[in-house]
């Protein structure tokens, strides 16, 4: 959190990378915004993004002190917040208003709370932004009074006619009304209540299972309730999720604004993009993630003078990789740099931090001369996962069926996948003499182990949760999940457990 | 804002605890535990309440004192935090009780071992002294 990291300066300069952040998401809304001034309707999920990032500006700026940043932020959410409520067009100088605000904000962002030196023409911006308020608060009060009722989009009643027989026509009313703007349906709900709706289809799926036991009718209900309960995770997870290409578009101009502000050169490769994540914390998550390509970009990468004196491409490589392993989208960020070491860099530190806000975990781990390897996961929505049910030291675990090769005797174990006995890696207490007598082949992203088990207890969709801010990280475990008897399985970290395996076998 | 603060109290081995009623979500009787390996912090593993899983905590695991893992229908009291859920394993659930803001004082160095963290202050009702939980201080990040 800020307090254990409140150092002014330190903190100034984790303020202007989550800013950068913030500020690279109001950017990319850009071209839609445009968009709206020629198709005419507001874009409302644009506004919407411009929104949360704004308020995130806000609440940065207001514990830093930033004075005249908050109000400048505060002054544009209003602005925004007319267009999407009020349902008044973007106009042109609306669009432009925006831009400036956003240079604005930009530059009140890269000075220092202390000085805050009054950027020129920002009294002026501020007042023509007023007067631009005042106006669309009137159009939008207007529009409000004029909302006809027929606007519904239920249609009237056809007129009874006396001579139903002759043709007639109906005159349109009011011709020349304008059409009612073709914004998108949306809903929007708070996120525990998403949640809950989630915990319900979980338990759902939890009693599927049971009345499955039962056999005969009771069973082919059951493998109907099985079909729908999974079509509700699908299409409830589709309303959370989007993709980490969309979640951090900002990624390689951040990554060439960054490198090219520091006098390095480096080649971005980003792969698996397109795997799912957690629409609920891209703004967080994304701060995060700027922190961890700064200290690569400005720390860890040498300059190109530097790095061919010792031999090295004068362009380094920036890796990105994403995937998903169980119930966490992984997030990879490689560099080639000079790997000295991390534990004490501040963006290192800050990313930590802000992804154990969101549940997630960061590794980073360095090699000298070689370069540097982080790892960070997030979880994504709680949702049914299907699983690999094992029982290790008397208790039941779930390992991601995705992740799965096969499952098989101990004695046949093929060799290529290196030996891991889940209770000793969880320091499990043995009750008796329970030898392990199982293996789960697991392979993630290329990384394998064999997970030894005592019993392979069968497949299931369970209704997988993160462990929580409460319990905080678990190495080897990535959450938990109430079955359909009511017992709570732990869900194990196959990417944790596949690293281990690795790591034991060197 | 009030100037009073009503807290439910509860009994720990010798110690009683409060915690503010606007934080606390029901009193229930605990289920299966399922211990989670390496949890820190008192946590002394898993249940499920309606399906709703929650961390229990034992705060006298969190000050070191040997006990006895609870027994199955145990009463714990659940709190909420940043929208999780957390259960408080008690020994007697006693009262609700209105103190004064003012009257709650910061955990003398004396007390610092029996309040360990997550204790936000002490507020006295005559002779008895009890330790005013802060849930949020539960949290691990």
């Amino acid at each position: 959190m800020w307090d254990d990291l409140f150092d002014p300066e330190e903190s100034a300069g984790f303020f202007r990378a989550e800013a950068d952040a913030l500020l690279l998401r109001i950017d990319a809304e850009q071209p839609n915004l445009a968009h709206s001034l020629e198709s005419g309707t507001t874009n409302v999920a644009a506004v919407d993004a411009v929104l949360d990032a704004l308020r995130s500006l806000q609440r940065n700026a207001e514990m830093l002190g930033y004075g005249a940043l908050q109000h400048v932020a505060s002054r544009v959410e209003r602005l925004c917040e007319i267009v999407r409520d009020g349902r008044v067009p973007l106009a042109e100088s609306g669009v432009e208003m925006l831009v400036a605000g956003r240079a604005f904000l930009g530059e009140l962002a890269a000075s220092s709370p202390a000085a805050e030196p009054v950027p020129a023409g920002l009294d002026e911006y501020v007042d023509r932004l007023e007067r631009l308020i005042a106006i669309y608060s009137e159009t939008a009060s207007i529009r409000e009074m004029h909302r006809a009722p027929a606007a519904s989009p239920i249609a009237p009643p056809a007129p009874v006619l006396s001579q139903a027989s002759q043709p007639v026509t109906v005159e349109r009313s009011e011709p020349d009304r304008a059409p009612a703007p073709t914004t998108a349906r949306t809903l929007r709900i708070e996120i525990e209540r998403f949640d809950e709706l989630v915990r319900c289809v979980g338990d759902l799926a939890a009693q599927a299972s049971r009345l499955a036991a039962l056999g005969g009718d009771a069973e082919a209900c059951a493998s109907v309730l099985d079909r729908v309960t999974a079509d509700m995770t699908a299409a409830l997870a589709s309303t959370r999720l989007t993709t980490v290409a969309q979640a951090f578009d900002w990624l390689s101009g951040a990554v060439a604004k960054m490198s090219a502000a520091a006098g390095k050169r480096v080649n971005l490769e980003a792969s698996g993009t397109d795997a799912p994540f957690d629409r609920a914390i891209v703004v967080e998550a994304g701060a995060a993630l700027m922190h961890l390509l700064r200290h690569c970009i400005e720390s860890d990468i040498e300059s190109p003078r530097d790095r061919e004196r010792s031999r090295k491409p004068a362009a380094a490589t920036l890796a990105f990789n994403a995937f998903v392993c169980g119930n966490q989208t992984v997030l990879e960020v490689i560099d080639d740099g000079s790997g000295k070491n991390a534990l004490q860099a501040g963006d290192v530190s800050a990313a930590r931090h802000g992804l154990a806000r969101l549940n997630g975990t960061l590794t980073v781990d360095t090699i000298p001369g070689r370069g540097l390897y982080a790892t960070a996961r997030l979880p994504l929505p709680a949702a049914l996962l299907r699983c690999v049910l094992v029982r290790v030291a008397g208790d039941v675990f779930a390992v991601p069926f995705d992740t799965v090769v096969r499952t098989h005797r101990i004695a046949e174990r093929d060799e290529t996948f290196p030996l891991l006995r889940v209770a000793d890696f969880l320091q499990l207490a043995r009750a008796g003499a329970v030898a392990d007598a199982f293996v789960v082949n697991v392979d993630v992203h290329g990384r394998k182990a064999a997970l030894a088990v005592e019993r392979i207890e069968g497949e299931r969709q369970i209704a997988v949760r993160p462990l929580g801010r409460l319990v905080g990280p678990v190495d080897g475990v990535a959450g938990a999940a109430v079955l359909g008897d009511g017992s709570i399985a732990l869900v194990l970290d196959p990417l944790a457990l596949v690293t281990a395996a690795q790591k034991r076998r060197e | 804002m009030s100037k009073a603060e009503p807290l439910l109290v509860f009994r720990v081995g010798s110690y009683e605890y409060g915690i503010p009623v606007a934080e606390m979500r029901e009193i229930a009787r605990v289920g299966e535990l399922r211990s989670i390996p390496g949890a820190a912090g008192g946590i002394i593993g898993f249940t499920a309440l309606r399906g709703r899983l929650m961390p229990v905590f034992d705060l006298r695991e969190r000050l070191g004192v040997p006990h006895p893992a609870p027994a199955k229908g145990a009463r714990v009291v659940v709190g909420s935090v940043r929208g999780e859920l957390a259960a408080i394993v008690t020994d007697e659930v006693s009262e609700v009780v209105t103190v004064p803001k003012s009257s709650i004082e910061s955990v003398p160095a004396m007390w610092a071992g029996a309040a360990s963290n997550e204790v936000r202050g002490v507020a006295h009702l005559g002779e008895r002294r009890i330790f005013v939980l802060a849930l949020n201080r539960l949290l691990k990040d």
